[in-house]
């Protein structure tokens, strides 16, 4: 599903992020990267889906190669790839269900997301409420998404990417602000909906317990390399 | 002390106010026309504005350029454009229309573009992510993100192309200007020495 070979990464001459990194994922697995900040997590999954460029190595997402893809073509890949992150990505002036459908985007015209921002029909509406009652959040369809808590942002970022009937999801330290509690609802949701609808799952986290307790695998980034071999010091210490 | 003395004089002449109903009349007409040339040369400017802003702000091709043209015609006083427009037009409210859209489409598409550039890269950078096209970007990520920005400015710009329609009718670019300076202060001081 998911085939890294040999990637590298590098902003510039002084910041060479990724060093090699090579990782295969199968269809519908659930895959935890662990790392400490800085090890190069982030730049992984910009990588994955082409914000941050390949020096060399190749990306393979569904038997297509994504390290040299532009435009169009780029935009068609990317519409596969659900996205979660830890910042605040929501557009806080629209409304819940406009954000929820913003993950329809990349199938829409420009037209037809203008046309469903002014006259959105009812089968639009019916597919956001239907992606929130999906993460619970069904009731706050036309609620303004200023006015949402934290962990309903990160169930409707999840809403969002469910909506783009992903192949893969990156989940980009999804639970990094929220207290132990919810980052387990999160996580659970996140999984749970992953191995629901056989979508393969990518999660940066800082915790090794929460990668023990809701992933298949658990692969670790250290200073933009893949670690081998032994469970590291970084692992240990947090399981 | 000469010019001093005009001032003094010129400003005296204002008082007591002059409350003649048909001298208001016949202002109403080149008031209009002010409005309406405001009114015209804005909504042109908000159309080129918005467009070259959502281009300029959404990292298009040439982009870079645009903005150093919108730059380089904002550089220019509106008055200079006017006087310009009256040769090329012919002297009425259609050069001054023209002038003024000309300003403005260079002031607000450098203001939108600098608001949009400006705004939150999390939310559109997610939305890119989504696969969605620049369009789509700007639409549901850069607009909403900037929409009371855009209010605001693209109301205070038509506050000051009003004031400026003003100074532009007196080059000639139509408008109440010649009503309000020459010929009306001359009507003020006939009729007061009547």
């Amino acid at each position: 599903m998911l085939e890294i070979r040999d990637l590298n990464v590098r902003y510039d001459a002084r910041h060479h992020v990724l060093k090699g990194v090579s990782l295969t994922v199968a269809e519908g697995e659930r895959v935890a990267i662990l790392g400490s900040s800085g090890a190069g997590k982030t730049t992984l999954f910009h990588a994955i889906n082409g914000f941050a460029k390949a020096d060399s190595g190749s990306i393979r997402v569904n038997g297509v190669e994504v390290t040299r893809l532009a435009g169009r073509a780029l935009r068609r890949v990317r519409s596969h790839i659900g996205v979660v992150s830890q910042r605040h990505d929501l557009v806080d002036s629209l409304a819940v269900y406009q954000n929820v459908m913003a993950g329809a985007l990349g199938r829409w015209s420009a037209w037809r997301g203008l046309r469903f921002l002014l006259w959105p029909s009812a089968e639009e509406m019916e597919e956001a409420a239907a992606a929130l009652r999906r993460v619970g959040l069904e009731h706050k369809l036309r609620a303004r998404t200023s006015g949402i808590s934290g962990g309903e942002h990160q169930r409707v970022a999840i809403a969002r990417a469910l909506v783009q009937q992903p192949v893969l999801l990156l989940a980009d330290e999804p639970v990094a602000s929220l207290d132990p509690k919810l980052s387990e609802q999160i996580l659970e949701l996140l999984c749970g909906l992953a191995a629901e609808s056989r979508v393969t799952l990518l999660c940066s986290l800082h915790q090794p317990h929460l990668a023990e307790r809701y992933f298949d695998r658990i692969v670790e980034l250290q200073d933009g390399r893949i670690a081998s071999g032994a469970v590291s010091a970084f692992l240990q210490q947090g399981i | 002390m000469d010019t001093l003395f005009r001032i003094f004089h010129l400003i005296a002449l204002f008082f007591p106010p002059y409350w003649s109903l048909h001298y208001f009349n016949a202002l109403l007409v080149p008031i209009g026309q002010t409005i309406e040339m405001a009114a015209g040369g804005i909504f042109f400017a908000v159309i080129v504005g918005m467009f070259t802003g959502i281009w300029v702000g959404s990292g298009l091709p040439g982009g870079r350029w645009i903005y150093r043209l919108l730059s380089a015609f904002r550089s220019i006083p509106d008055l200079t454009l006017a006087i310009f427009c009256v040769v090329v037009v012919g002297i009425g409210p259609a050069a001054g229309m023209l002038a003024l859209a000309i300003f403005y489409s260079a002031a607000i598409g450098k203001i939108f573009a600098d608001l949009f550039l400006s705004a939150d890269r999390n939310p559109v950078n997610a939305l890119r992510a989504t696969g969605a096209t620049r369009l789509s970007v700007a639409l549901f990520g850069l607009l909403p993100l900037r929409m009371q920005d855009i209010l605001s400015y693209g109301f205070y710009e038509f506050e000051s192309a009003v004031r400026a329609s003003v100074i532009v009718g007196a080059v000639g670019g139509g408008a109440s200007a010649p009503n309000w300076s020459a010929p009306s202060m001359r009507w003020i001081i006939a009729a007061r020495r009547r």
